[in-house]
C-alpha cells in the first residue's frame, strides 16, 4: 500500500507539530508565592505524584502534536492505493490491459442476457472512468487470445478511449473453451518492457473452473510483482447447466436396427426430472425423457433402422437451459452400400461346401443376401466378360490360370484402383503365375510346403488387422496349416501375417502406384489344406482385411469447435470447395504434407453444424462431410467456478484485487485504481485524538469551589 | 475579646446546670453521709449493706477544677487563607473557655508556647484572673517553631495535681511524640482535651495555578500546582488526622477538629452540647 496527497502543498504544515512543544516549554505557569503553615504534607504529595503527572503531561502534548500532524494529513487530503509502500506513483497514467473472457460458457444467460454482455458492459464502465493519461489495450481471450486495439504505441497500447469502447461493443462470443495461461502469459510479457509503476492487468470472465488448471497446477514463473491484477467476477449467481457429451451409433447398416447412444452429463447441484432429448434424422425426430441426478452422466438410447444406405445427417438436441451451445450435437452417419465381391472359383463343386468359396463365402456374408457384403460367384472365363468395376474387390481362389485377356483386364482394374485377393490351392499353376502374374504378386511362388504351421505373428499396425489386438478377438492357436505355398515376397512387399514356420502366410502389395492393393494368402481358403474356415477368427479375418481395402477415402470428418480442422487425403484434391454454414463464415485451406500428417488444413471452421465439402480426385467428383461440434470434452460446460481462495492461492505474493459485478464494482475498481481518499478517516482518528486529548487534560481538575 | 468570649459562652451557658467539665472524671474521692436530695446514682449500696448506713460516693471533680489553657503560637499558627488565622481563632477559643471556667468558679490558667513557653499564668479562680488571661491573649504574636511534645514536657512542673489540660494548636509536630505525653497526662489521671485546629487551605489545598508554597516556620519552599497534588495531599491530612483522633479515642483524650471557618460559637457550642450529652 502507498499513500499519495491531493493538496501536497499542506504537508508544509507538519511542523507545526512543534508548536505544542514551543508552548509546552513558553507559558510554563508562574508560580505565586504563598507562605504556608506546614509544607511537609505537601512535598509528601508531590513526591508521589510527580512521576504520573509527569507521564500525563508528555502523553498530553503527543496527544496535542498528533492532533496537529492529523489536521495537516487532513487538509493534504490523503489517498492511500494498492502497492508497495514506496513503490511509484501514476504521475504519468496508468498502463491497463483488459482482458474479455468470451469462451462459450459466457453465452449463460442471467436475468435474460448472455454473460458476454456483462462482460462488455463492465469493460466499457471501466474504460470510461480512465483519464486521459492512461494507456489501454484490450483482448479478447478463449483458449486463444486476440487483440482488438490498434497498434498506436509499443504493444497495442492506445489513448484513444473512444475507439476502445467501440471496439468492446463488437465483441463477439466465441465457440471455444478457456484456457487462461497463453493470456495471462502474453500479457505480463506486454508489460514487462513498459517503465513506470503503474500496470494493472483487468480479467473480466466468469471464473470458471475449466481453463484455470493449467495456471493452477504449473510453476508460473512470469508472474511479475509490480504489475496489479484486478479480477472482476461478472456471476451474479450458481450456474446450472446440461451438455450433450456424444453420440455413438452402433451396428450401423441397413440390414440391422442401428442403436444411437446419447451420452449427456448434468453439471448442476440440481436434479433433472425429465430432460427431454431428441434426436432429428432423415426428416424424423425420435423423441424421450431422461431423468438427470445432480452431477452425474446418463445414456439415453434410441434404435433406428436405415431403410437404405447414403449418408444421413442430423442432430441430437436435450432441452434448453441457460447455455444452449452445448446442448446441440450434429452428426452425420454413412451407410454403406453393400460391398460386392466378384469371386473367380478355381474348385467349383455340384455341392456347395465343396467348392472353393463356400466358407469364403459364408464368412462375408453371413446374413445371406441381405448382408453388407455380396460375393458374386464367377466362373474362370466369366473373368473375360463381367464388369470387373462394379465391384470393391475381386476374389481369386485356387484359380489355375488366366487368359491374356483375363490377365490384362485385372492388370486395368488395378491401376484404376481396384483390389484382389489371391488364395493358392491345389489347382495353381506356379510357373503361369510366376511368369504371367508377376506384376500382381507380392512375392515369386517357390513350392509347395507340407511342413505344418500355425499362425506365429500378425502385423497388428495394419489397419485391416488391429482388431486382433484384442486378444477375446484373437485366439489363432488352434489354427493348423497341413499345406502352403512358399513364397519369396518382392522389396516393397509387406507381410501381414506369418507363420510358426518362419514363412508367410498373408502378403500385400501395392503394383502400380495410386492404384489399388493385392493380398496374397499362400493357402487355401476351403478346408483342404488348412482348418481354419472352421474357426471363428476365419470370418473376422476376412471381413475385417476387406472392408479394409475397399475402404474409400474418408468423407466424414469430425472436429470440435476450435480445434485444428485438418482433413487427411493421400493426394492433393483438386477444386476443394467447402459450403459455409451461414453467409458470415469465410475459410481459407492450405495442402499439408509431412511426415505426421497428408491432407488439407482448414482455417474458419468454428462454429458448429455440417459443412458439405466437394473435391476432384482422380478425375472423379468426390464430396464429404465435415462435423463440428462443441469442445465438451474441455469441461468448459462445467460452470463450476474457482474458488476466490484458490485464485489466492494461485497468484500468491502479487497486487490482486477481486471485484464481484454483485457490488459497486465501479468504484471499487476506481479504489483499485485510483486509491481510496481516506480523509474520511483522517478525521475520525482526530475525532478520537480530541476526546482522548479532552479526558486527560480535565481529567485531575477538581470541580469549582 | 472578652465580648466576644461572652457572647460565646452566654449563649451556652442559658442552657447549662453546671460546668461541662465537672463530672466528667469519675475518679472516686471520699465517702459522706446521705443527705436528702442527693442523687441515687451515687448511693454507695456497698456500704450500706455491710453497715446499713446511707452513704454516698464523693468525686474529685466536685472539688475545685484546675483548667490548663495551653495555646500554640508558633508562626504555623499564623497561618490564615482568610478571615481569622489560626492563632486569631485559638485565642478567642482560649478566652471563651477562660470565661466559661470562672463563670463556674473554676480555676483556669493559660500558657502560650511555641518552641517554648513564652508566657504561663498559673490557674486561678477569681473572676478578675479573666483579665489577666485575655490580656495576655490580645497580646499574643506568632513566634518560633511547633515544639509541642518539648513543651507537653516541661509543663510536667506546671502540672502537679490532676486538673483540666486543654490543649490548642495545628499539632504540626510529630504525632507519636505528642500522642504519647498527652496520653501521660492521661495516664495521669488529667483530663485531657485537643482542639485541632486547620485552615480550611490546609485540609484542602488553595486553588490556583501554581504556587511556592514557603514554610511560616523553617522557609522551605516548594513550588507545585495544587492540582496535581491534591488528591494525594488530601489524603494525607485525612491520615494525620484520623492518626489523631484514633490514638486519642483509645485513652479517652477528647479530640475536636475545628476548621477556622466554622464560625467560633457554632463550633464550641457544638462541642459543648455534644460533651454535656455523652456526661449525662
Amino acid at each position: 500500500m502507498n499513500v499519495s496527497f491531493l493538496n501536497p502543498s499542506f504537508l508544509w504544515g507538519i511542523p507545526l507539530v512543534g508548536i505544542p512543544v514551543l508552548l509546552h516549554l513558553l507559558t510554563r505557569k508562574k508560580a505565586l508565592r504563598l507562605p504556608f503553615s506546614e509544607t511537609k504534607f505537601i512535598q509528601l504529595a508531590l513526591r508521589k505524584t510527580i512521576q504520573r503527572h509527569r507521564l500525563r503531561q508528555y502523553l498530553l502534548l503527543f496527544l496535542r502534536s498528533l492532533i496537529i500532524f492529523f489536521l495537516t494529513l487532513l487538509f493534504a487530503r490523503p489517498v492511500v492505493r494498492f502497492g508497495p509502500v514506496f513503490g511509484k506513483t501514476a504521475e504519468k497514467g496508468v498502463h491497463l490491459i483488459f482482458l474479455l473472457d468470451n469462451s462459450y460458457s459466457l453465452g449463460y444467460y442471467e436475468d435474460g442476457a448472455p454473460r458476454i454482455n456483462l462482460v462488455k458492459e463492465i469493460a466499457k464502465s471501466l474504460v470510461s472512468k480512465l483519464s486521459e493519461l492512461d494507456l489501454v489495450a484490450v483482448y479478447t481471450f478463449s483458449d486463444r487470445y486476440i487483440p482488438l486495439t490498434p497498434l498506436q504505441f509499443a504493444g497495442g497500447f492506445t489513448d484513444d478511449k473512444k475507439s476502445c469502447l467501440e471496439i468492446i461493443e463488437r465483441v463477439t462470443l466465441s465457440n471455444y473453451p478457456t484456457d487462461l495461461l497463453p493470456i495471462l502469459k502474453e500479457s505480463y510479457r506486454l508489460l514487462k518492457d513498459i517503465p513506470g509503476g503503474n500496470k494493472i492487468i483487468v480479467l473480466v470472465s466468469d471464473f470458471g473452473r475449466n481453463g484455470w488448471s493449467a495456471v493452477a497446477t504449473k510453476k508460473i514463473d512470469f508472474f511479475n510483482p509490480e504489475v496489479k491484477l484486478l479480477l472482476v467476477d461478472v456471476k451474479k449467481g450458481e450456474s446450472k447447466n446440461c451438455a450433450l457429451e456424444k453420440i455413438i451409433f452402433k451396428e450401423v447398416d441397413y440390414a440391422t436396427p442401428a442403436t444411437i447412444e446419447t451420452s449427456i452429463e448434468n453439471y448442476s447441484t440440481e436434479k433433472i426430472l425429465q430432460l427431454p432429448v431428441k434426436i432429428y434424422l432423415d426428416k424424423q425426430v425420435l423423441s424421450g425423457f431422461l431423468e438427470m441426478p445432480a452431477g452425474e452422466k446418463k445414456t439415453k438410447n434410441f434404435v433406428y433402422s436405415f431403410s437404405e444406405p447414403g449418408f444421413y445427417r442430423g442432430y441430437t438436441e436435450i432441452g434448453s437451459d441457460n447455455l444452449t451451445f452445448d446442448d446441440k450435437h450434429y452428426f452425420v452417419i454413412s451407410i454403406p452400400e453393400p460391398i460386392k465381391v466378384l469371386a473367380v472359383d478355381g474348385s467349383p463343386a455340384l455341392v456347395p461346401v465343396a467348392s472353393e468359396l463356400y466358407y469364403f463365402r459364408l464368412a462375408l456374408n453371413p446374413y445371406g443376401q441381405k448382408g453388407l457384403v455380396s460375393v458374386e460367384t464367377l466362373q474362370e472365363k466369366e473373368l473375360e466378360s463381367v464388369d470387373l468395376y462394379q465391384a470393391s474387390l475381386v476374389v481369386l481362389a485356387n484359380v489355375r490360370d488366366l487368359t491374356q485377356n483375363g490377365i490384362k483386364r485385372l492388370q486395368d482394374y488395378i491401376e484404376s484402383g481396384g483390389n484382389i485377393f489371391i488364395a493358392l490351392g491345389d489347382k495353381v499353376d506356379t510357373m503361369f503365375y510366376n511368369q504371367n502374374l508377376d506384376f500382381l504378386l507380392p512375392g515369386n511362388l517357390v513350392k509347395l510346403n507340407k511342413e505344418s504351421a500355425q499362425i506365429d505373428y500378425i502385423d497388428l499396425s495394419y489397419p485391416g488387422l488391429n482388431i486382433f489386438s484384442n486378444p477375446k478377438e484373437a485366439d489363432f492357436s488352434t489354427v493348423f496349416f497341413s499345406t502352403y505355398y512358399l513364397v519369396e515376397p518382392k522389396v516393397g512387399t509387406r507381410t501381414l501375417i506369418r507363420l510358426s514356420s518362419g514363412h508367410p502366410l498373408l502378403l500385400e502389395t501395392t503394383p502400380f502406384l495410386g492404384g489399388g492393393k493385392v493380398l496374397l494368402f499362400v493357402s487355401s481358403l476351403d478346408r483342404d489344406w488348412t482348418n481354419f474356415p472352421t474357426k471363428p477368427v476365419y470370418p473376422i479375418l476376412f471381413q475385417e482385411i476387406i472392408r479394409h481395402l475397399i475402404e474409400k477415402e474418408k468423407e466424414i470428418f469430425t472436429f470440435s469447435a476450435g480445434e485444428k480442422v485438418r482433413l487427411s487425403f493421400t493426394e492433393k484434391p483438386a477444386n476443394f470447395v467447402l459450403e459455409p454454414i451461414s453467409k458470415t463464415e469465410k475459410f481459407s485451406s492450405s495442402w499439408v504434407d509431412t511426415a505426421e500428417f497428408r491432407g488439407l488444413e482448414l482455417f474458419g471452421i468454428d462454429k458448429p453444424g455440417v459443412y458439405n465439402f466437394t473435391y476432384g480426385l482422380k478425375d472423379k467428383l468426390k464430396k464429404g462431410y465435415l462435423v463440428v461440434n462443441p469442445n465438451i470434452a474441455s469441461g468448459e460446460s462445467d460452470l463450476k467456478p474457482i474458488t476466490l481462495p484458490e485464485l489466492k492461492k494461485i497468484f500468491t505474493n502479487l497486487q490482486v484485487g477481486y471485484i464481484s459485478v454483485k457490488e459497486n464494482y465501479v468504484e471499487k475498481f476506481v479504489q483499485f485504481l485510483k486509491g481510496k481518499e481516506v480523509t474520511q478517516t483522517v478525521a475520525g482518528i482526530i475525532f478520537v485524538l480530541l476526546i482522548l486529548e479532552s479526558i486527560f487534560a480535565n481529567r485531575f481538575r477538581p470541580p469549582s469551589p | 475579646m472578652l465580648l466576644r468570649a461572652r457572647i460565646v459562652v452566654e449563649g451556652f451557658l442559658s442552657g447549662l446546670h453546671q460546668s461541662p467539665f465537672k463530672g466528667w472524671s469519675l475518679e472516686f474521692a471520699q465517702h459522706r453521709e446521705y443527705s436528702p436530695g442527693d442523687e441515687l446514682k451515687h448511693f454507695d449500696w456497698k456500704v450500706y449493706a455491710r453497715t446499713d448506713k446511707y452513704f454516698v460516693k464523693q468525686y474529685e471533680e466536685e472539688t475545685n477544677l484546675k483548667g490548663h489553657l495551653l495555646l500554640d503560637c508558633s508562626h504555623s499558627m499564623s497561618y490564615r487563607s482568610k478571615g481569622l488565622s489560626k492563632l486569631e481563632y485559638g485565642s478567642y477559643l482560649a478566652a471563651a473557655l477562660a470565661y466559661l471556667m470562672l463563670k463556674q468558679q473554676d480555676a483556669v490558667g493559660l500558657t502560650t508556647f511555641a518552641d517554648k513557653i513564652y508566657t504561663h499564668i498559673p490557674p486561678r479562680n477569681y473572676l478578675a484572673h479573666l483579665t489577666i488571661i485575655l490580656d495576655n491573649l490580645e497580646k499574643i504574636i506568632p513566634l518560633g517553631e511547633t515544639k509541642i511534645s518539648s513543651i507537653l514536657q516541661e509543663m510536667g512542673k506546671h502540672i502537679k495535681r490532676r486538673g483540666l489540660i486543654i490543649l490548642i494548636s495545628d499539632l504540626f509536630d510529630e504525632p507519636e511524640d505528642v500522642i504519647r505525653l498527652l496520653k501521660y497526662y492521661r495516664y495521669k489521671k488529667n483530663e485531657v482535651i485537643v482542639f485541632h485546629l486547620l485552615d480550611p487551605t490546609e485540609e484542602d489545598l488553595p486553588s490556583g495555578e501554581a504556587y511556592l508554597f514557603e514554610n511560616l516556620e523553617n522557609g522551605n519552599k516548594v513550588a507545585t500546582e495544587p492540582e496535581m497534588i491534591r488528591k494525594e495531599y488530601r489524603r494525607l491530612i485525612k491520615e494525620f488526622v484520623e492518626n489523631y483522633k484514633i490514638n486519642f479515642q483509645q485513652d479517652d483524650i477528647d479530640y475536636c477538629l475545628i476548621s477556622t471557618a466554622t464560625p467560633l460559637d457554632r463550633a464550641l457550642g457544638a462541642y459543648l452540647s455534644k460533651r454535656e450529652k455523652l456526661k449525662s
